[in-house]
């Protein structure tokens, strides 16, 4: 699948890596560890998995308003994803996604089309997300 | 959402690299939320103080940001996890006291108001009907716009946070007056309602519920108290960050409000007989609630521990005019510009169930520290704890 898809930019910048795609929400606080950069809730899809330079796709967080700055801390350790695309997004990834400089678009049309593994290109400042 | 050439510099980093986060977090709650552009506001609320919620990342982001940030407006600040005049009551361990200090410090750099309460409204941080501000933490937020008058979305720690350091806040929600009309009204069908309790109870049913602005109609009009439960219970349990209570209502759908809800709401918050201690002030107490609970003790004392949070400046002035010492002297202990629920102070009671008034401290107490919660209004917990 190749193709510009267009988007809500909500936080500035340009991202690119691998999709690493979630139908579950995720709560940053309790569910992903900022040291290792992975997704630590046993129960969730990711579990396990390194977001690290990833294309981070979910539907939105949920949990604690702190999942903010555990975005701000895994960009501190060098291992936070290079970009997030959300379905709808929410206060606390628009806010840590702010203070961590990390891209963030949602609303994308064919969101649905990208799939594990594609590369992404992320634009948050105009609004699109490109799939190589 | 449109920057001016000033707020695009800011934005650029050309003023540095905290009014450059700031506006960043602006820009993008803005679009979030569909804001056309940046309004001027006239005071921010912080919450994120307790280190019991912002942690080692909340505490390490505030201490980076505070070495080269202001706050631009008159700026209160939520209660900590402990009093810092007293910070070792209680056995707090040594290293939660450390970290808080850190919290603390770093709020004292960025020039806040030393107000440590959840009530900034009692005795802080408040601008005249109409004004537009920026505040976090729910409970006010909710109180601000639908008590005092003044227009606010429901903020979370950054974007308040962030609005406070460029006195700017995005012009969307419930900063609009087309958008703070009510999209659903709540028929209160209970005879004689009253007291915190219910008022709380009915704060807890509506904010699961209902999203955005909603109404109260065949209802006394709540005291302050009754009105601090009430905001606090929404802000608890859902989203919404306003009500009007027996406004005019144009056609808008009607649920009722009916004793078997207030039962079923009150059977989910409530899941102890009594309790072996007692819990007061969430929200912080203001002078007349302290003068009221020491007119019900009289000259009696406390059978077990009760605990009272207000403000540093709503107990001294309960000190000036002799309430404090009648309630010192019944047993009881005040603890200022702490949270009722993000310490760790309930859990180190080694109690198993605590009686409050508050829906939102059973919410959370229950929750956080694992405590069952006898829900009762202050003068019947009075009645049965004092001799």
């Amino acid at each position: 699948m190749e193709g510009v898809f267009r988007a809500r930019g909500l936080v500035d910048g340009l991202g690119w890596g691998e999709a690493l795609v979630s139908k579950s929400p995720i709560s940053f606080l309790e569910g992903v560890d900022p040291e290792q950069g992975k997704i630590i809730d046993k129960s969730h899809e990711l579990f396990g998995l390194s977001i690290d330079k990833k294309v981070l796709i979910f539907p939105h967080s949920i949990g604690s308003s702190v999942g903010a700055y555990v975005l701000y801390k895994l960009k501190k350790n060098g291992k936070a994803p290079s970009a997030i695309i959300n379905l709808r997004s929410d206060n606390i990834t628009v806010s840590g996604c702010a203070i961590a400089k990390i891209p963030l678009v949602d609303m994308v049309e064919g969101l649905s089309l990208i799939r594990k593994g594609e590369f992404l290109m992320v634009n948050g400042s105009n609004g699109y997300v490109i799939i190589y | 959402m449109y920057l001016n050439n000033d707020e695009e510099r800011a934005l650029n980093g050309e003023y540095g690299e905290a009014l450059e986060m700031a506006y960043r977090i602006l820009s993008s709650i803005g679009r979030l939320t569909n804001a056309s552009h940046l309004i001027k506001i006239s005071s921010a609320h912080i919450s994120g103080v307790s280190y019991s919620t912002i942690g080692d990342y909340g505490k390490e982001f505030l201490e980076n940001l505070s070495l080269n940030a202001k706050v631009s407006v008159p700026t209160t600040v939520n209660p900590a996890g402990l009093d810092y005049q007293n910070p070792y009551d209680f056995n707090i361990n040594g290293n939660y006291v450390s970290e808080q200090m850190k919290i603390i410090e770093a709020y004292k750099r960025l020039r806040v108001i030393n107000s440590f309460t959840c009530t900034p409204y009692e005795g802080f941080n408040l601008p005249p009907k109409g004004s537009h501000v920026s505040w976090a933490e729910s409970s006010a937020s909710i109180y601000a716009n639908s008590i005092l008058g003044l227009m606010t979305n429901r903020e979370s720690a950054l974007s308040a946070l962030a609005s406070a350091i460029t006195g700017k806040t995005p012009y969307s929600e419930l900063h609009i007056d087309e958008l703070r009309k009510p999209s659903l009204s709540i028929q209160i069908k209970i005879d004689s309602f009253f007291g915190s309790v219910n008022f709380g109870l009915l704060g807890y049913f509506a904010g699961k519920i209902i999203r955005g602005p909603m109404a109260f109609q065949d209802i006394k009009n709540p005291s302050p108290s009754e009105a601090k439960a009430l905001c606090a219970a929404i802000g608890t349990s859902g989203a919404s960050g306003m009500f009007i209570i027996n406004g005019k209502m144009d056609k808008v759908e009607r649920i009722d409000f009916t004793n078997n809800d207030l039962k079923n709401v009150y059977d989910e918050l409530n899941d102890a007989e009594k309790g072996d201690a007692i819990v007061l002030g969430c929200p912080h107490l203001n002078v007349n609630e302290i003068h009221e609970i020491s007119e019900l003790i009289g000259d009696r004392k406390f059978n077990k521990r009760c605990l009272i949070f207000c403000s540093r400046k709503a107990y001294e002035e309960a000190k000036r005019k002799g309430y404090a010492d009648n309630i010192e002297k019944a047993g009881a202990k005040f603890i200022c510009n702490t949270c009722a629920v993000f310490t760790p102070i309930i859990s180190n009671l080694g109690v198993d169930n605590i009686a409050t008034n508050s829906c939102k401290a059973a919410h959370y107490i229950k929750r956080v520290q694992k405590v069952s919660i006898n829900l009762k209004d202050v003068n019947e917990i009075l009645a049965e704890s004092c001799i």
